[in-house]
């Protein structure tokens, strides 16, 4: 009961009343102008059989950066970085600023500390649904205000042009709506997920700023392919779905689900002993 | 109701900020402690509070150890240095939503604290347009609105007017008749004499004395 009270307090505050959200859709707009742009410039160079989907568009924001070792050589993804930063940066603060303020009254009532933790665990989560969902819900009233049809469909020309700006030529013609949901929706979704949740883990340890940058630093490591990076597996422009040699995304699943599992785990070992402290006396 | 403090110290950042301190506080009394700024009164409370863990020794309420039975005292009102509640919420609303997760205290138990304390529980003001001294106020009734087992105040008077003071003061013996086991935090000897059965003087971390009111 009090889990579900605190649980409510944490939505309340840290999720509808958080106005950091209002950057999704700005941002997502510019994206799909951006794009639209992008395609409408490979029609008039010939690639006559583009067809605009739902999905290529989200596809374009999580596209990320080839392999360095192709021919494509190194671009910075500024777009696939903002994807991943923006929900870092929007669960930032809320948990230790509350604590610091009107948290601690409730912290102290609800007598529980793995239970004060759990609840900003599912906090995090929640702030990563709703960011996915403004996400998603822009794309979709983008696709009908231009009359983009809203499907999973990625294929023929439009997988070409989808990665021309990385310099890297796809592997397949086309890819199955499962394999869309997949690289597409899941990944980029499960990744952020592993991202919040260690970037909360590691508030308690650090200052939530410093948590920040050990993330971003983290995300910019993906720079190098490897599966241990899990940032690695929203970057579609290295997914298994869309070339040969691209990585595996049900390795993918294991290894977010395994950062999520561990990042609560030891968030609720470590918040049990966690001194909560006046700001003047914070490490 | 049974407060005991066994040989507790704490140390942060390599610094010793509490150092082998050992108390047995009852119910029904009211217990000061008096220090100099940075004396460690405040940390002292923090781990009566459960907010801190002793790097060594004991806290326990009633034979329960906080931090292996419990997590914190299961009856507490606490009130911290510049207490902040929400700025978009008046008083009563700032009170309600803390009410809420315990369900103990209702409507006419939360105005009554508020009214006790000074204020009005129906002023449509919301909290970051309260001045200091009703910050303090609320604060106040934050901290004894649910009729706590243990009661902590650190520096309760501190911006508060002689109306004010003379009001908490009320608060506190009234609170102290009704059974709580009360701790205040003060550097102000003057306020302490008028309130305390004990005083303990805190002096880097250690108790270094103890007086009994006359």
């Amino acid at each position: 009961m009090k889990f579900c009270k605190l649980l409510q307090y944490d939505l309340r505050r840290g999720v509808i009343r958080n106005w950091t959200f209002l950057f999704v859709p700005v941002c997502v707009v510019i994206i799909c102008i951006s794009f639209r742009q992008s395609l409408l410039f490979w029609q008039t160079y010939g690639f006559q059989n583009v067809s605009a989907s739902w999905a290529l568009y989200v596809a374009d924001f999580f596209k990320g950066l080839a392999d360095v070792d192709r021919e494509g050589g190194f671009q910075i993804p500024v777009l696939w970085m903002l994807g991943l930063f923006l929900p870092l940066f929007i669960t930032l603060n809320y948990p230790f600023r509350d604590i610091k303020t009107i948290g601690v009254q409730l912290l102290l009532r609800s007598e529980s500390r793995v239970g004060w933790w759990l609840a900003k665990c599912v906090w995090c989560l929640c702030c990563t649904v709703v960011y996915f969902l403004l996400a998603y819900g822009t794309f979709a009233v983008f696709c009908v205000v231009w009359d983009i049809p809203l499907t999973l469909e990625i294929s023929g020309d439009s997988i070409i042009v989808l990665f021309a700006d990385t310099g890297v030529m796809p592997d397949v013609q086309a890819v199955s709506a499962g394999q869309v949901i997949l690289t597409v929706l899941v990944l980029p979704f499960l990744t952020v997920t592993a991202l919040n949740m260690l970037e909360l883990l590691l508030s308690l340890i650090i200052r939530p700023v410093y948590s920040f940058l050990a993330c971003v630093s983290l995300v910019a490591a993906a720079y190098a392919k490897s599966p241990i990076l899990f940032p690695n597996y929203a970057n579609i422009a290295r997914s298994g779905a869309f070339f040969v040699t691209g990585m595996d995304g049900s390795l993918g699943i294991a290894i977010c689900l395994a950062v999520v599992v561990f990042s609560v785990a030891a968030g609720a070992a470590v918040f049990r002993r966690w001194d909560i402290l006046p700001d003047y006396k914070e490490l | 109701m049974e407060l005991v403090l066994d040989n507790v110290s704490k140390t942060l950042k390599r610094s010793n900020i509490i150092s082998g301190v050992s108390l047995k506080l009852s119910g029904g009394h009211i217990y000061g402690l008096r220090g100099y700024n940075g004396s460690g009164k405040t940390m002292l409370m923090r781990l009566m509070a459960g907010l801190l863990r002793p790097t060594t020794g004991t806290v326990s309420i009633d034979g329960k150890c906080l931090g292996r039975d419990i997590d914190f005292p299961p009856s507490l009102g606490l009130f911290l240095e510049n207490p902040a509640f929400l700025p978009n919420y008046t008083g009563l609303e700032n009170l309600r939503l803390i009410a809420s997760l315990r369900g103990v205290a209702g409507e006419e138990q939360i105005r009554s604290a508020i009214s006790r304390v000074g204020l009005n529980p129906d002023d449509k003001r919301k909290y970051r347009k309260y001045s200091l001294g009703m910050k303090q106020r609320l604060g106040i009734a934050c901290a004894v609105f649910e009729a706590p087992d243990i009661l902590l105040l650190d520096e309760p008077t501190n911006a508060l007017d002689t109306d004010g003071i003379t009001l908490v003061r009320n608060i506190i013996s009234s609170e102290k008749r009704r059974g709580a086991l009360i701790v205040i935090a003060s550097h102000d000897r003057e306020q302490l004499d008028a309130l305390a059965d004990v005083i303990y003087t805190v002096e880097h971390g250690r108790i270094t004395g103890e007086e009994k009111a006359v």
